[in-house]
Order: structure tokens, then C-alpha cells, then sequence
């Protein structure tokens, strides 16, 4: 075998966007049998092969799913259905609510015009026909339509592609039976709030009952979002069920992943993430941060959320990294807040430039809600504070914790 | 949370200058890539140019009848092309004749700048000079509305022309973002396999040269390889590919690759004992129905072993000189079908000189499926017959695989030294 380059043909997607007309199929439409051959003889000197031709809209409908034209050439005044009549018919089928129609008539007046646009053609062209026209007409609107189905073919394979691996992403996450089980066996309820800023993204969070009756609880942030971030989420998934929780506590548990993430995570790529343990028996809440964000804690009669600590270096920058121990109290009937840091990033409208929704303008507004008394109402009701406060353009995780009992 | 160097999805990736007035509101029910709210055709910005006063006055007045809420005017083509300079609108309504530069003049300028070539032009011309409506498309006009205007004709003109250009910036728009989030995890995928200086180290103490090619799908896919390395002239290597494909196959990969981080350390040594211990974490990962063939295997270059445990991976390859071609015969189930699936070592002879080729699946079915009954075995064998070796075969494979389809495949070739 010789080493001399083969060349290879473009792909077929990048062939279709170049040149729509190739391939293109294009149904002509016309009673009088000269005007097909006139048009038939037009399109071929315009490099395009594959046409059909139709007598009137009756015979025209009957083809289209068959002939599935790329575009249609289409008379206006016909016997049996005329070309308004058909035009609107096409319409009406979502498959060929965007198929180009050219009407080509003798009918020059504007009211005719008008009708045939209302009608729902694409393009009007009056006969006589004037080659040069017709042909430039039938181009754009077929390489139009060439780049706007490649665009949707990638758009609709993508989009479905998203789709699963959001499913997959979702499904990581602990579902509504887990939590209720959760609940009936601690007195521990739930509420959390998952939403990426696109399909996929980087927040990650988990929660689990101890055999001694404690609870874990995690929140991680990737940097970035989209699929590369989401990509770490799954691993760092499968290290902590690797790692386990039950003998370490939170700050032994971060080390251990952070060792971990170390020797995975590309340069450039981190996380912050805060883990816990909610002791009920002592009623506490110990937990060791890797630069999340300050977690909320208030109980029944407080004023305003009490902030914990969430300093700390980030997991994946540096191996030997330890990480200091922290507790906040968390007697029966209290709760505790925590979220990713889109919560304290959204750009205040109006205020001074590059000023953000911080740790305090984030407790104050959760203040106004502290004593509404059911979980999710609380959640949906700082969301929407949030939401006005002003754009959230990254992954947004918030979960509540509420001691029942 | 955000970072440098990545780049927000949404209207980060629409050029600033349209930013704002870029999208239909509602459109279908598809994700909407322009997260600002009530943006519609009627926002996209139109330039109306005109030396007639009576005319730009009238479109504005009809334009503006019908909601469109940004259009501004110019009066020559001289001042259109300036203005366009500055912001290039959604939409150019141009009128052919004035005086110093006309329409196609204009048409033709604006088609010579990248920046300009797809903006629908609307040229207004006099339904009956059939010469002018010629010239106007051979200078790039988009589309034509004939002279006297009449209102529906118009509207329904530059209704299409906004309505095509949104769709198509969307769709655009989105495509860029998955693009640039695809290639980002692609570039993490590639992170995950051995570097060759990596590969070289950890094969020259066993006495052999590894050669890997791996190609990774545009789309993410679920191949990857690895090597652990051991004492005593040995090391371990693995090649895994998750069933499926795209994004998908890609997360259960890396989920693998943690598991694989954490076990290989501890059962390296043992092949069989290594799947299945991977076997039985991935159980509980992988969701129901997902599954993936591996082999692993030690590299043993003092004693001249290759000890291989096989999750339904494609069989190893040792080429010996003219012989025919030994492949081994381990076989188990694929990972994550059945936890507490126990698999089986085997114990093949890698003698000196000889080459030990790994590879994924998809490169036995892309050779079947061209039908030349050209199987990996006649191209290795053939390839070291003329002494062109891994490179040969790499660019065959490309060759069959180019054209069969782009999915990920993986060939590791290793070949023991013939002297220490």
C-alpha cells in the first residue's frame, strides 16, 4: 500500500449545504401541458433533475407525500383545485407548513399578489416567465431550505442526544421515593431545585441515610457548565459511592475526594463543594467546605438565617489540601439552606456596575420567607425573588433541609 | 458556576450587534436560544434606504403600522453602506434607482463582505422592466417587491425574509453552543487516555513499544483505554467501549474510568479479578440495559505472557511472524449485566518480536461491513509483512472506517521487543 493521501469526499450534511440544488425535488404544478414543459426544460437548464409535475391541486396533493418536493412550482388558476385553494391546504399540514411554494401567473394585479400571499406562498413570480428570475427565485429559496434542514437535522439529532443524557443526569440525583423515605425514617424533608443553564450541567448534589441515623448530605459546582461539566459530575458520582460515607467525617471526606479529583481534572477545571452530616442527636449540623457557598441555618423564632462558613480551597487545584471542621447548630424545626453559587452571582438590575445578589442580599431575601410553613411553597417563593432580582446564567442548585422532629 | 474561557450558551454567542433582536417568541416549542423575553420578528432591525422622501415615508409608515418596531432610513446608498458598517440590520429594503449609487451597487458591495453576503436584500423594482429584475439578482438581490408598493406584498416579504433569517441565527446559535460544549468535553475525553510518553515509559520497562490510535467521535462516544502500570518487567492494559453512542456513552465512560481510578491499584495484578470487581461496582451506576465490553490484561515482558480477562471484549491478536495469527479465547458477559459475574483469566504466549493488537469492536464490523472480507488479522499480518507496521494498518483502518461511519474505534498495538 502507498502513502499517498486518498481524498476523501465531503460529508453528505456539507455537500447539502453548499449546493441545495443537487438533490433538490421540485414539483411543477401547471394545467397547461406546454407551461410544465416550458418550466420542466427551465429547471433542467438550472442543473435541477428530479421534478414531478402535477395537472392541477388535487393531483398535486395526491403526490406530495410520495414526491416529498423540496419545493413546488405552483399556477394559480387551475380546474378541479385551484392554487389558493392548494396553497392553504399545504399550510394546514404541518408537514408542509414551511415548504417553499413559487406561485408562477398570468395573474399580475396586486389584489391577485396579495391573495396568493395570504394564501401562504413563499414567492410570487409573473408569467411570462423570465428565466434569468425564475431560476434565481428557485435557487435561494432551495439553498435556503438546504441550510435550514442541515441546521434542524443537527438541532433535532443533538437535541434528542441532550435529552438522554439529561435523563441520565436527572436520574443521579435523589427522586421524589427516596426523599419521602428519607422523611418517614429521619424527619428530614427535602425540597430541592435542579435546574441547569442548558441542557446539561455541572451542579450535583446527594443525600443519605447513615446506619447510625445521621444524615450526608452533598453540593457540588463544577466549573463551567454544558457537557463537559456534567461529564465530571458522573465521575465524581461514581468516586463518592466509591469512597463511601459512613466512617469519615465531612472534612476526611472532602480530602478524599479532593485527592481523587486532583489526579482526574484537567488543568483549568474545579469544583467547590460542601459536605455534612446532620446529627440529630446532638442536634448539629458538621460540615467542611471547598469554597461553596455559606450554608443557612435558622430555627423556629429567628429573625434572619444564621450563615455558616464555606471558605475553603477548591477541590482539584492541590492534593495535600485538609480542610477545617465546622458545625452550626440544628435543633428539631430547624432548617437549613444551601445552594450552588448562581444564587449569589445574579447582576442586581439597576444598581452599581458588576455589583451581585451576595451571601447577605440572598439571607435577606431569604428572611422575608423564613416562616412560611410549607417546604416547597418557601423554595418556589425565593426562586421567583431570585428570578426578579435578575438574570441567572448559570446551573442552579438549592436545596431545604427541615428537622420535622 | 462560571469560569474563564467558558463561554455562557444563550445570546453569548450572537453577535453583539444583534444581540436583543434575535428570535421569535414562541417558536414552536422548541428551546428557545435568545433568553431575553418578548423577542420577535418585530424587533429585528430594518433599513429602509430610499431617495425618495414620499417613499421612505410611506414603507415606514406601513412598516410601522404593522408593529416593526426598529427601522431606520437612509436616503443614498452611500449613507446605507455607512450605516451598515456600523450595525448590519436584519433586513435591507433597497431601492434600485438613485441618483450617484444605485441598488445593484449597492447589492454587489454588500455581497462582497462576508460579513453582509447572506442579508436579505428586498429590492423594489417596477413589475414590468423584466432587465432590472434580472439585473437585480445577478448583483445578489434575495427578493423583489414590485413598484407601486402595495401594502400586503410588502409585509408578507419582509415577514418571510425575518421570519428565515431568525430561524436560521437560532439554529445557528445553537449549534455553535453545542459545538463549542461538545468539543470542550471532547478535549476531556482525550484527557482521559494515556499520553504516548506516558505509554512509552510503561512499556520500555517491560521491553515492548506501544503504538495507540484512538479516534474520538465529534460526538463523544464511548471508547477508551488505559494501562496500570505494574512491577516486574510488567504492566496492565485495558480497552473498554460502552454500548451506545454520543454523549451518552460518553458519561457511563468516565463514570468507568473513576471506577477503574479506584480499582485498578488494587487488583492490577489480577485480571479476571479486576472485571470483576467492575462488574460488580458498575451494577450500581450503570442505569438498567447500559452495558460495556472491556478486556484487560497483563503484559508480562520477562516471562513472555499476556493474561487476559474479557467482558465480551473483540479477542486479542498476537501476530508471530508468518504464523497465523493466535486470538484469544476469553470470554464473559459485558460489563454491568449481571453483578457477581465471575471472569476468567487466560494465559497467551507473547514470544519475542511478536505483536500483541488490541482493538476496539467497531473496527472488526467497520472491516465486515465493507465487504471485502478483509478481516483485521490479513491487514495486521500483511502490514508487518511489509515491515510498514502500526502506521499501515492505522491508515487502512482510516480508510474503512472514514467512509463506514465516524464512530470511535481504538487499535493499541504492542509489540515485544526482539532483544533486551
Amino acid at each position: 500500500m502507498n502513502g499517498s493521501p486518498v481524498p476523501v469526499p465531503p460529508p453528505v450534511e456539507a455537500r447539502d449545504a453548499f449546493d441545495g440544488l443537487a438533490g433538490a425535488r421540485v414539483l411543477v404544478v401547471d394545467d397547461n401541458r406546454i407551461n410544465r414543459h416550458l418550466l420542466l426544460a427551465l429547471l433542467e437548464r438550472g442543473g435541477i433533475t428530479l421534478i414531478e409535475q402535477a395537472e392541477d391541486g388535487q393531483d398535486a396533493l395526491a403526490l406530495m407525500e410520495r414526491f416529498n418536493p423540496d419545493l413546488v412550482l405552483l399556477d394559480l388558476m387551475m380546474p378541479q383545485m385551484d392554487g389558493f385553494e392548494m396553497c392553504r391546504r399545504l399550510r394546514a399540514d404541518p408537514r408542509w407548513k414551511s415548504l417553499p411554494v413559487l406561485v408562477q401567473s398570468s395573474l399580475n394585479r396586486a389584489e391577485d399578489r396579495a391573495r396568493a400571499f395570504a394564501a401562504g406562498a413563499t414567492d410570487y413570480v409573473t408569467k411570462p416567465i423570465n428565466a434569468v428570475e425564475l431560476l434565481a427565485r428557485v435557487g435561494i429559496q432551495l439553498r435556503k431550505r438546504a441550510m435550514l434542514r442541515n441546521l434542524e437535522q443537527y438541532h433535532s439529532r443533538t437535541e434528542s442526544e441532550l435529552e438522554l443524557a439529561r435523563a441520565m443526569q436527572s436520574r443521579m440525583l435523589p427522586g421524589p421515593d427516596r426523599l419521602a423515605e428519607l422523611e418517614a425514617a429521619t424527619g428530614i424533608a427535602v425540597q430541592a431545585h435542579f435546574a441547569p443553564s442548558s441542557e446539561l450541567g455541572g451542579d450535583f448534589w446527594g443525600i443519605d441515610r447513615l446506619p447510625d441515623g445521621r444524615v450526608a448530605v452533598y453540593l457540588v459546582d463544577f466549573s463551567g457548565h454544558g457537557v463537559g461539566a456534567a461529564l465530571n459530575t458522573f465521575r465524581l458520582d461514581a468516586i463518592c459511592r466509591q469512597i463511601g460515607s459512613t466512617d469519615l467525617s465531612p472534612a476526611e471526606f472532602l480530602e478524599a475526594v479532593n485527592r481523587r479529583l486532583c489526579g482526574l481534572l484537567p488543568s483549568g477545571q474545579f469544583a467547590t463543594m460542601l459536605t455534612g452530616l446532620i446529627d440529630p442527636v446532638a442536634g448539629e449540623f458538621h460540615y467542611a467546605s471547598a469554597g461553596s457557598t455559606a450554608p443557612m441555618v435558622w430555627h423556629p423564632g429567628d429573625e434572619a438565617p444564621r450563615l455558616g462558613d464555606g471558605s475553603g480551597l477548591p477541590l482539584g487545584l492541590l492534593s495535600s489540601v485538609s480542610y477545617d471542621a465546622r458545625r452550626l447548630p440544628m435543633p428539631p424545626g430547624a432548617r437549613l439552606f444551601l445552594y450552588s453559587d448562581a444564587a449569589i452571582e445574579i447582576p442586581i438590575e439597576g444598581g452599581e456596575s458588576h455589583e451581585v445578589l451576595d451571601e447577605y442580599g440572598l439571607a435577606t431575601l431569604l428572611s422575608l420567607r423564613l416562616h412560611e410553613p410549607d417546604d416547597a411553597a418557601l423554595l418556589s417563593g425565593l426562586l421567583d425573588d431570585l428570578t426578579a432580582t435578575g438574570p441567572i446564567d448559570d446551573d442552579l442548585t438549592a436545596l431545604l433541609l427541615t428537622r420535622r422532629r | 458556576m462560571t469560569a474563564d474561557g467558558w463561554h455562557s450558551p444563550g445570546c453569548g454567542v450572537i453577535p453583539p450587534s444583534d444581540a436583543g433582536q434575535s428570535d421569535v417568541q414562541g417558536f414552536g416549542d422548541r428551546l428557545c436560544e435568545c433568553r431575553l423575553p418578548n423577542c420577535t420578528v418585530l424587533d429585528c432591525p430594518i433599513l429602509v434606504v430610499d431617495d425618495t422622501a414620499f417613499n421612505r415615508t410611506l414603507i415606514g409608515a406601513l412598516l410601522a403600522e404593522a408593529g416593526f418596531r426598529q427601522v431606520s432610513f437612509a436616503a443614498s446608498g452611500f449613507e446605507a453602506l455607512a450605516m451598515i458598517e456600523a450595525a448590519i440590520p436584519d433586513l435591507l429594503i433597497l431601492d434600485i434607482m438613485m441618483p450617484r449609487m444605485d441598488g445593484f451597487e449597492v447589492c454587489r458591495r454588500l455581497r462582497a463582505i462576508p460579513e453582509t453576503a447572506d442579508l436579505p436584500i428586498l429590492v423594489q423594482t417596477a413589475l414590468s422592466s423584466g432587465e432590472d429584475r434580472n439585473r437585480a439578482f445577478a448583483a445578489g438581490t434575495t427578493d423583489l417587491v414590485s413598484k407601486p408598493l402595495e401594502r400586503t406584498e410588502l409585509l408578507a416579504r419582509v415577514r418571510i425574509q425575518l421570519e428565515d433569517r431568525v430561524l436560521i441565527r437560532r439554529l445557528q446559535a445553537y449549534r455553535t453552543r453545542v459545538e463549542a460544549e461538545l468539543s470542550i468535553a471532547r478535549s476531556m475525553q482525550e484527557h482521559l487516555l494515556p499520553t504516548p510518553a506516558q505509554g512509552a515509559v510503561v512499556a520500555t520497562a517491560a521491553g515492548c513499544r506501544l503504538r495507540a490510535h484512538s479516534a474520538i467521535s465529534p460526538h463523544l462516544g464511548g471508547d477508551l483505554w488505559g494501562l496500570l502500570p505494574l512491577g516486574g518487567r510488567r504492566f496492565g492494559v485495558y480497552l473498554l467501549n460502552v454500548a451506545g453512542c454520543g454523549i451518552s456513552a460518553a458519561l457511563n465512560a468516565f463514570r468507568l474510568h473513576a471506577l477503574l481510578q479506584e480499582l485498578g491499584p488494587v487488583y492490577a495484578e489480577d485480571a479476571a479479578a479486576l472485571l470483576t470487581a467492575l462488574n460488580d461496582r458498575a451494577a450500581g451506576l450503570l442505569a438498567p440495559g447500559d452495558k460495556a465490553t472491556m478486556t484487560y490484561g497483563v503484559v508480562d515482558g520477562a516471562a513472555g505472557h499476556f493474561t487476559h480477562a474479557s467482558a465480551d471484549g473483540a479477542p486479542p491478536m498476537i501476530l508471530n511472524g508468518d504464523c497465523e495469527p493466535t486470538f484469544g479465547s476469553a470470554a464473559g458477559l459485558p460489563i454491568g449485566i449481571a453483578p457477581g459475574t465471575r471472569y476468567r483469566s487466560e494465559v497467551m504466549d507473547f514470544p519475542r518480536g511478536s505483536v500483541l493488537a488490541l482493538y476496539s469492536v467497531a473496527v472488526l464490523e467497520a472491516l465486515d461491513a465493507g465487504g471485502t472480507g478483509i478481516g483485521l488479522g490479513w491487514m495486521i499480518a500483511r502490514a508487518v509483512a511489509e515491515g510498514e507496521g502500526f502506521d499501515a494498518v492505522v491508515r487502512s483502518l482510516g480508510l474503512a472506517l472514514g467512509q463506514v461511519n465516524g464512530d470511535d474505534h481504538t487499535l493499541l498495538w504492542i509489540e515485544r521487543e526482539v532483544a533486551e
